[in-house]
């Protein structure tokens, strides 16, 4: 009986867990501008050419990236 | 059945394709869900994320040691670190989820990454000899997750960590959490 109860506050801990899982987020911060200015260089229309090259690795079939 | 993970140490050629896929998705949901416009984003959860997968890819290009991060069996990365080893414990410079880890309800969306990520993170700093001790820097958001795993705040302001003996409470939770999910499945 003992052990049950104790699977299922494991159980529900997990549960509970999770759904704070998506905001999982740590780093030091920064300011509301840079990120918009980060959030921004997603939306140029290079930001592809500029981030393979940084990655260093080949240019994928645009169909399969964005499928 | 609980969702397993690999660990995964460095930024391969691998870790770096998958950290393409990351970025083209945030394109992908930045359209599909804010319409292209970024001040739709500005201040809410993805736009947190978006920042941290930029910096978490910025870093992982120019120190791939740094890297660490937890795939799917079918090899999807679900969550990712940037750590430092310190004089006394690991600490994360960046901790980060895939983009649809943050944006949920997609094909790829994995419950179980972040927490394992950590977990793997525990055991490095284990190995490392500073007994589990992790320390890092939480967004307030992100406070309440990183509370429910045994972070405290310590002086400094947003830092948190995880002492040696949450690092251990914690260990043995997921392992009896395995352990009662397999079981129950």
């Amino acid at each position: 009986m003992n052990e049950q109860l104790d699977q299922q506050k494991i159980i529900k801990y997990q549960e509970e867990l999770y759904e704070l899982e998506s905001t999982a987020l740590a780093g030091s911060p920064i300011t509301e501008a840079e990120q918009l200015a980060i959030i921004k260089s997603y939306l140029d229309d290079d930001f592809f050419n500029k981030l393979y090259a940084k990655l260093g690795v080949e240019l994928p079939d645009p169909s399969v990236i964005h499928s | 059945m609980v969702n397993q993970f690999l660990a995964v140490t460095g930024a391969s050629v691998s870790v770096r394709k998958q950290l393409q896929t990351w970025n083209a998705k945030i394109i992908d949901y930045l359209r599909e869900y804010f319409n292209s416009d970024f001040q739709q984003v500005r201040g809410t959860l993805f736009g947190d994320a978006i920042a941290k997968i930029a910096y978490l890819t910025e870093t992982a290009i120019a120190q791939p040691d740094s890297f660490r991060g937890v795939v799917d069996l079918q090899g999807r990365l679900q969550a990712a670190a940037i750590v430092e080893v310190e004089t006394d414990c690991l600490r994360v410079d960046i901790f980060t989820n895939a983009p649809w880890n943050v944006i949920l309800n997609q094909p790829e969306t994995m419950k179980g990454a972040a927490t394992s990520l950590v977990e793997s993170l525990v055991n490095e700093s284990k190995s490392k000899g500073f007994s589990g001790r992790i320390k890092l820097y939480s967004l307030v958001r992100a406070t309440q997750f990183y509370t429910k795993i045994g972070f405290v705040e310590t002086d400094v302001p947003g830092e948190m960590e995880l002492t040696n003996v949450a690092a251990e409470i914690f260990l043995n939770r997921q392992l009896r959490f395995r352990k009662t999910g397999n079981e129950t499945s």
